[in-house]
């Protein structure tokens, strides 16, 4: 995964394909990042066309971590696909979805 | 060409596999021009489902068998998929708490979810040492 420091917030370009088989990788990575300090994650998912209940779980658990450390992370530039999955799931509710980056920026520098 | 309308997939139960499904699946849904949003659904289904069985099915370290079964119609997908795990039977799962937050929010069960809002039908056998699970998806 791609990842930018913008100021405290770093952001992740998440994976074309964020299944079953790279779910545990990924969660490896973010459970690195949020103990290395990282306190808030913005998950860009702008180059995703396609994610599984294995990816939902992954970030369930990244944002539960996040919130004991009073942190959070939010979500931007979903597909069709990937935003469909997230509402039927009642992922939507559970985290704050913005459409560009820069939304999420600001709503994170607030 | 009327053969193509059907595949045989057969996956070890190794999560790797995952990407070699994906991978047969293109190239079926290529030969038979399906459109992305059964491309989606479809994928979506078979990896659910494949998941399920490679981490929860077995208690053994061996090698076991997944075997899948697609055949279309004009307007269907029919997804069979035949393991030789433990029972299970993905239309007794209750559905995910969609009322909880974040801390209290499990995953589990989210993915047979998934294959239950898609699917226009379900059905499940225990045959021979077998779970057998029938979906249709609408294409």
């Amino acid at each position: 995964m791609e990842i930018k420091e913008i100021g405290e917030v770093k952001s992740v370009v998440m994976i074309p394909r964020f299944d079953a088989f790279v779910a545990k990788e990924i969660e490896c990575e973010f459970i690195d990042m949020i103990e290395k300090g990282s306190s808030k994650i913005l998950c860009d998912f702008s180059q995703t066309e396609y994610i599984s209940s294995a990816g939902l779980r992954v970030l369930l658990v990244a944002a539960k971590k996040l919130q004991q450390n009073d942190g959070k992370l939010i979500l931007c530039n979903m597909g069709s696909y990937v935003h469909e999955v997230f509402e039927t799931s009642g992922f939507t509710k559970l985290f704050e979805v913005y459409n560009t980056e820069e939304q999420a920026l600001k709503s994170l520098s607030k | 060409m009327k053969k193509s309308t059907s595949c045989r997939i057969t996956l070890k139960n190794d999560i790797a596999e995952i990407r070699r499904l994906v991978e047969e699946l293109s190239i079926f849904f290529l030969k038979n021009s399906l459109v992305k949003k059964a491309i989606h659904d479809i994928t979506l289904v078979l990896e659910e489902i494949v998941s399920n069985i490679i981490f929860y099915g077995y208690d053994d370290p061996f090698e076991h068998e997944i075997k899948i079964n697609i055949n279309l119609t004009k307007s269907n997908a029919l997804l069979v998929i035949i393991d030789d795990g433990k029972p299970f039977n993905p239309i007794q799962v209750t559905e995910p708490d969609f009322k909880k937050g974040i801390e209290a929010r499990k995953a589990g069960g989210l993915g047979v979810f998934f294959v239950k809002r898609i699917a226009s039908k379900i059905r499940y056998l225990r045959k021979d040492g077998e779970n057998q699970l029938a979906v249709t998806v609408t294409i």
